[in-house]
């Protein structure tokens, strides 16, 4: 199956036409990745996001000389997209392929040339709903920790409990 | 409805654009944001929403302060921030539909800008000049509470992992918090409600130093293996 029929087949472009689609593939040509190649390095000056077309990539953490693994990237999910619009400007993980994978770069080139293309603007509405989901159910977890701890009151931010599961939420180990 | 003055609009979109970075951000786009609002001046002790209803308005801070408060267990009240211009709030709720996860309340007399859902909605699914700039302010807003949030927990595992708290050089030592402490700010940054260019800018220090620690003590377990 071509990139462009793949992408048309993908939940996030359900309602545009093959015609944007076609003119995001050529202004982002897909970029493909052997299995174990390591796409985004931590802590590297970032300027590019990746949308998966095939595949699998697996997102890690390298802290405190331990690597975490905190989550894998499934076909038409978006990562690193804080490289384009936040003022921080390194990555804060690592991002590596499982799989032989396929991925379309997301640039600022590419969102200031085609900021009409509506397939530009089905990835950013899909990145708005994303973001706001990924940062509510982080919110209750922490506003549920918040609440068990208001009422036991422990009283050192050292407490391993405490520590633990603020990782677990971030998705550390 | 009154519209916001010219020379507010002006201020308050350029400092919009200084404070958020996004893909072809300019003040006259988002001047054109601004202009589809309402105008509204609010007393002091106002408030702006409630925590706990549903969300029909994303507000942009034109003049004024807000603190913003977030019920505990026993129902009381409690300070998850205080916010200055220029910010924009309210979005959460009106993105995914859910309900307003704190109260804004005017700090003396306020001027806010408020977009309604059905304007929002709109402008988020359009490729004119104020629906892009809409979408990505939006999108740089999220992205910004998400890695401070990030940035504030690595430096808490980090403080916690080390044994010490580990300060850049060039922020005074502090005394040690407590979880309370640090879940309520937590929640702040994750909320998007401690959105002043300082804070900002000195947490963005905090995080690059975290991170350069991150990487420095990395690279010497890889030599010592």
């Amino acid at each position: 199956m071509s990139t462009v029929a793949t992408l048309a087949n993908m939940f996030i472009f359900k309602n545009v036409d093959k015609s944007a689609i076609q003119e995001l593939c050529s202004l982002a040509p897909p970029v493909s990745f052997h299995t174990g190649v390591t796409i985004f390095e931590q802590a590297e000056k970032s300027d590019v996001a990746l949308l998966l077309v095939e595949g699998k990539l697996g997102v890690e953490i390298y802290s405190a000389s331990q690597r975490r693994e905190i989550g894998q990237i499934n076909t038409g999910e978006i990562v690193g997209e804080t490289a384009l619009f936040a003022r921080e400007g390194k990555r804060s993980a690592s991002v590596r392929a499982l799989e032989p994978s396929q991925c379309l770069l997301i640039s600022q080139e590419l969102l200031i040339n085609a900021s009409k293309n509506p397939a530009v603007i089905a990835i950013e509405k899909h990145l708005l709903g994303t973001l706001a989901r990924r940062i509510r159910r982080t919110n209750q977890e922490t506003s549920k920790i918040w609440k068990e701890y208001s009422i036991h009151q422990p009283t050192s931010a050292s407490d391993d409990g405490f520590i633990s599961r603020l990782k677990n939420i971030f998705g550390g180990r | 409805m009154p519209k916001i003055s010219p020379i507010d609009s002006d201020r308050l979109a350029k400092r919009i654009v200084a404070h958020h970075s996004f893909p072809g951000a300019s003040h006259a786009a988002i001047e054109r944001v601004l202009a589809k609002g309402d105008c509204v001046q609010m007393p002091h002790g106002a408030e702006i929403c409630q925590e706990g209803e549903p969300g029909n308005d994303l507000f942009f801070l034109v003049r004024g302060n807000i603190t913003v408060l977030r019920r505990d267990t026993s129902g009381e009240n409690r300070v998850l921030s205080d916010m200055t211009c220029p910010c924009v709030f309210g979005h959460m709720s009106v993105i995914d539909g859910s309900r307003r996860s704190a109260t804004c309340r005017a700090n003396g007399p306020v001027e806010i800008v408020k977009l309604q859902r059905f304007q929002v909605d709109e402008l988020i699914a359009e490729g004119s000049v104020a629906g892009v700039a809409l979408r990505r302010l939006l999108i740089a807003s999220l992205c910004d509470q998400l890695t401070n949030a990030n940035g504030f927990v690595r430096k808490l595992v980090l403080d916690h992992e080390t044994g010490a708290i580990s300060t850049p050089k060039h922020v005074p030592a502090k005394a040690k918090s407590t979880p309370d402490d640090d879940l309520r700010k937590l929640t702040a940054k994750l909320g998007g409600w401690d959105s002043t260019l300082s804070e900002l800018e000195e947490l963005e220090k905090e995080v690059e130093y975290v991170m350069d620690e991150d990487s420095k003590r990395t690279a010497e377990a890889k030599v010592k293996k």
